[in-house]
Order: structure tokens, then sequence, then C-alpha cells
């Protein structure tokens, strides 16, 4: 069986829920071993019995290696990571992106299903380039979205202008966020309008309050509705937050059925109450199914059997900061 | 003037929170005050400083040691601020020593900071970019400003043995001077293996810290990738292509990337040469270092005037009319 034969019956589990996420899990992986020489030599060719025994590729080896079950081609997707410590640039590679379409609308819809998206505005990088996240934004539009960043400019100056009249959606990272509110103006967002909030909240050079950040929402964008995303350019799935009104901090993320969530130690890589996240996602058909985050958190399940993740934050390490070069350092000098 | 060096024989690293094993803080202890036997270097000429604020790094705790010892045989006073730590180890290294007075706050404590630097000639301070740049923008006018930031070391050789396992072993890896890799053009994996096994069982890890731990597993699925692993239950000698290079050592992973011609060594390390420190080699480098050595000898750097390639002694001895 190949990956590609994997595909019909992961739509099916998505769509209809006929399935089980193991069965559908150990073909992918036996799939991916086969198609995906890098997996391979990565997971030592491990037969798992259970989910958590399934490699998990450290999302920095994104860097480094080029995760794909089918050959590079002008045709192949490719989703970039933004800056790294490293100056380098994890990389995606996808030979469709049907897959990930299915499951992000979805599971959005299942978790906001009046999300207004006849009228997108995002603060996001653009879709069509190697963002995964403006790839998604621009996919929810039902009509052609209003791109208010540049990569490289920023926001647009006229951005406020955008916000006014009707309901809309308003996609955004968390940085982008506090671009927008350190600009002067305000808009009274249409109460069924939803504000998208993605992404860290620490960058390399700063750590904004994200309370603080969420508290402010309301006398300068009205009442809108606020949604959490969680999502990484190497994990085909997204989970979102239960949506919550403007100045409240939204809460745990959820995840769809076809992603599986656990906790590691992040010295052993053993299963762990709380730790570093790892993701096993049915829509990374393409490149790995299992990855290893640098976030840390807990997962539980809520009365539905969802799977519930709440994020601690990344892993940190600057205590060990001192005479030795640390990635962090270089990551000051990629920035200057 | 008094040697303190009798004094600190004495002392048992191994009650202090090195972050180190028992016996491998004794080991770094041992090989930090044998460093001091060495005749003392010549001061230049004028009049010495009175006084010199020395600002610790975490990591190495026997960094202050070395100047500590130089500055007080010359005559200075010496107030020294302890890392993150190492309250203790600077505590002993004071006591008893006249001229040697410890001054501790918090980082970002500028008021504490600013009262440490009243009355000094200069200030020597180690540790991170940011620390080192936040502190710099406070040092008063006319106080010479010494900072050294952040370095990594490698080694390289032609088959790397023992003595560089050792080089790594010291520290756990974390210091400035540990090997971050090592390029070798005929390593052979499984003898350092029987050294890094042998280190192990004399000088034992110490804890990993969190983040050390996730890196780890992820260079050893790398080199699983790419090159070959050999593994212990704490240690790791890991084989990778030149281009996976990173300056970043972690604890009792010794990474080798095997090469033919050193000029692609020299094209692996181009990018970070303004960060490189150490490097222990038997090779006609085509490239300058700060510092130069034999393989074993990367952790014990002479008693000399120079840190990273700065005449310290110039710099302080200049200030003065």
């Amino acid at each position: 069986m190949s990956v590609a034969d994997c595909i019909a019956p992961i739509r099916r589990f998505i769509e209809t829920g006929e399935g089980d996420f193991w069965s559908l899990a150990r073909a992918l992986y036996a799939a991916q071993l086969q198609d995906n020489p890098v997996y391979a030599a990565v997971s030592g060719g491990v037969r798992p019995e259970r989910i958590e025994a399934i490699p998990a590729v450290p999302v920095s080896l994104f860097q480094e290696l080029s995760f794909t079950c089918a050959p590079i081609t002008p045709a192949t997707v490719v989703f970039r990571t933004s800056g790294t410590t490293t100056g380098r640039r994890g990389v995606h590679y996808l030979q469709d992106t049907a897959l990930y379409e299915l499951g992000a609308r979805r599971h959005f819809l299942r978790c906001v299903p009046d999300a207004p998206l006849s009228r997108v505005v995002s603060l996001c990088p653009p879709g069509g380039g190697d963002s995964s996240l403006g790839h998604m934004v621009d996919d929810f539009a039902q009509a052609p979205p209003v791109h208010a960043f540049d990569p490289d400019r920023g926001l647009l100056p006229e951005v406020w202008s955008f916000l006014q009249d009707g309901p809309l959606f308003l996609a955004t990272t968390a940085f982008s966020l506090d671009a927008l509110l350190s600009l002067p103006g305000r808009a009274d967002l249409d109460p069924r309008s939803l504000v998208m909030v993605t992404g860290g909240f620490k960058g390399r050079k700063v750590r904004l309050d994200a309370a603080a950040l969420y508290e402010a929402l309301p006398a300068r964008l009205g009442q809108p509705r606020v949604v959490g995303e969680y999502g990484m350019t190497e994990l085909s799935s997204q989970l979102w937050t239960e949506p919550v009104p403007a100045g409240v901090v939204p809460g745990a993320f959820r995840a769809p059925p076809w992603l599986y969530v656990y906790t590691v130690d992040p010295t052993t890589g053993e299963p762990a109450e709380e730790g570093l996240l790892r993701f096993v996602d049915l829509c990374n058909v393409w490149s790995v199914l299992a990855i290893e985050t640098m976030d840390v958190g807990r997962v539980a399940r809520d009365a539905d059997g969802h799977q519930q993740v709440t994020l601690l934050g990344r892993l940190s390490g600057a205590e060990l900061r001192g005479c030795s070069l640390r990635m962090e350092e270089l990551s000051s000098r990629v920035e200057r | 003037m008094t040697d303190p060096r009798p004094l600190w024989r004495r002392l048992d690293p191994a009650a202090w929170d090195t972050g180190l094993s028992p016996a491998n803080a004794r080991l770094c202890w041992q090989t930090a005050l044998d460093a001091l036997d060495a005749p003392l270097p010549a001061p230049p000429a004028g009049r010495p400083p009175r006084r010199v604020l020395l600002i610790g790094s975490a990591n190495v705790f026997t960094a202050p040691i070395p100047w500590i010892y130089l500055l007080h045989m010359l005559g200075v006073q010496v107030r020294v601020k302890p890392a993150r730590g190492q309250q203790a180890v600077v505590e002993a290294l004071a006591d008893g020593v006249e001229g040697v007075e410890v001054r501790v706050w918090s980082g970002g404590d500028t008021d504490a900071e600013a009262d440490a630097m009243t009355d000094v000639d200069g200030v020597m301070a180690f540790g991170g970019a940011e620390a080192m740049a936040a502190i710099g923008a406070r040092v008063p006018p006319g106080v010479v400003w010494l900072p050294f930031g952040p370095r990594f070391g490698v080694a390289i050789t032609d088959q790397p043995g023992a003595a560089v396992v050792v080089d790594h072993v010291l520290y756990d890896g974390r210091g400035c001077m540990s090997p971050a890799a090592v390029f070798a053009r005929a390593p052979d994996l499984d003898a350092l293996a029987q050294h890094m096994a042998e280190a192990e069982a004399r000088w034992p890890r110490g804890p990993l810290h969190p983040l050390e731990g996730a890196r780890l597993r992820a260079r050893a699925l790398l080199a699983r990738a790419t090159g070959a692993v050999r593994e212990g239950p704490s240690w790791a000698v890991l084989q990778l292509p030149l281009r996976m290079f990173s300056p970043e050592a972690l604890p009792r992973c010794l990474v080798v990337h095997p090469f033919t011609d050193l000029a692609d060594v020299a094209a692996t390390l181009a990018p970070y040469r303004d960060l490189l420190g150490t490097v222990a080699t038997d090779q006609a480098l085509p490239f300058p270092a700060p510092r130069r050595c034999a393989p074993g000898e990367m952790q014990a750097p002479p008693l000399g005037r120079t840190h990273d390639g700065v005449d310290v002694l110039e710099a302080l001895w200049r200030t003065q009319p």
C-alpha cells in the first residue's frame, strides 16, 4: 500500500467518521516508511504497537532533511516556516493540498459553524506563497480576501479602513494584532465578526503580554468574538479554541478526531502528563504523520471525548545561557 | 600578596551546586587550579588598576578563577559578581583572600549594579550576548569595559582519541572551550565510543536540562538518518556530514564531522568565525583562531594576559595615567 492509497480511507474518516484512527495511522506509517526513505532512516524501521510508539520527528529536523513521500517537482506545494533560530527554515512538502484543506475546513467549521467567511480580512502572509497559514486563511475565504499585511512592509497603513461595516473574519497572528493595536485608529466590528488569533506570543526580541493584548480588544475593535488557532507549518491539521467574547483570553485548543495529541518528557521522549506536544496527524500524508514540537502543554479530554490541549509555552533554555554558544544566541545574530 | 592556591586546593567543589557530577566537578576544579601553576605573565608598564569588577557567567563554575588569581597576584583588588547559582563557589574562592570581594545582585537590579561599578577601573564580564549588550550600556564613562560574549570551540584532527573526549567531558560540554564538534579525517567511532563509555564511568554526566534533552534526541535522529550513531546510557557519538555542523555543544554528545580537505572545514566554520574561540588541532589551519591548542588542552588555557584574543591586562593597565 502506498501513501496515495491511504488518502481515500483517511478522507472517509474525516468526512463520515468511518474507520478507526489507529488502523489508519498504522497503515499510513507503513506506507510512509516505504515511500519516504528519510523517515524510514530516522525511524529506524520501528513497528509500533500503539500510537505513542510511532516515531515522531522533531520539527527542527524539517530544517535539515527533506521528508517527502514523492519526488519533489515544480507541482509540489512547499510550505516554509518563518525565521528560525538558525536562520534555516523548516520545509513541508505536499504533493497536493486537498486533504489539508478538507481537514482544515471541517474542523474549523465544527468549532465555529457560523464563522463569517464571506468577508475575510487577513493580517497574515498571503496564500499562494510558502505560508501554510496564509494558504489556510485564503482557502477559508468564500470571496477574495483582503490582505492587509505585506511580508516586506508589514501592515498596510489603511488597515483600519478594511475593518468597517458588516460581519467579517479577521485572521491575524498575535504579533500582527499587536502591530494593529499600535497603529492609531479603531473599528467597531459587527458582533457577528470573528477575530482569529494564532501564533506564539514570544518573538525573538519581544514577548507579548497575551492577557493585555486580548483585554485591549473591546476598546479598539468593539465586541467581536475571538477564537484561538494552533497550527504549524509541519502540521496539516489545526486546533481551535471555543470562541469567546472580545476581552476574554481564549482557552484550551480542541483537536480534530484525525489528530492525536500527547505529551512527552523532553529529556527521555517518553509519554508524560505534561511536556512537549507530539501530534499524530492523519492529514500529514505526504511527509511524516508524527511530529514533536518544542511547545509544552497538557492534554485532556472533554465531555464529548475530544482532546483539549492547554498550551503552556515554548520549552525555554534561558537558564542555560552562559559563555557557551546556544542556538538562541544565533537567532539574535540572524535578527540583527 | 597571599597566594590563594593552597586555600583553593583544599576546597571540594562537590559541595557546590555546579550542575555536574561530583567526580566531574572535581576534575574541572583540578584542571582549573593546575593551569595556575604556570609563571605569572609580566604586567604591562604603568600603574595597575585599583579595582576590577568581574561579572561571571553560568555554565563554567571555575571561569572566574584565573582572573581572580592573576589580578590578585598583580596587586589589583577584585570585586566578583557570581553568575546565577554560583554564589557559593565565588564566596569560597574569596574567603580568606584579602582584596577579593563578592557582590551579589540579581540580573536587572541596575541600582546594585551601578553601586558595584562606582569605584572600579574596569569591568570584565562573561555571558550571553544580550547580557553583554545590556551591561555594556550601563558601564560608567572612563571605566574600561571588557565584554566576553558566548563562544564555541572545535577540534580538528586526523584521528580524535581520548584527549578530545576529556575536552568534551569537562563541564559536560557546556563551556565556551568545549568542542561543539570534532572535524576528523579518519574518525574511529567505535574507539571514541569506548572512550566516552570510560569517561562516563570515571566522571559521570550531571543532570540534563529539558531543552538539552530534546535537542540531544533530535540530533541523534539526524545522525541516524545521515551518518552514524554510537550511544550509551548517557552519552553519544554522532557522525554527521559537514553541512550539518552546529556550533551548539550538547552534554556528552560528541559530534564528529569527517572531512578530507581542510578548506571544507574552513568553509563550514566561516559563517560562525567571529564566534569561534578555541581550536584544538594538530593541523596547519587555513584560517585564524583566537586560541589554538593541542587536543586535550582545550579546557586548560595557559595563564596569560589574553582572553578570546583580547589582551586584558593591556586594556586595564592602559587606563592608568
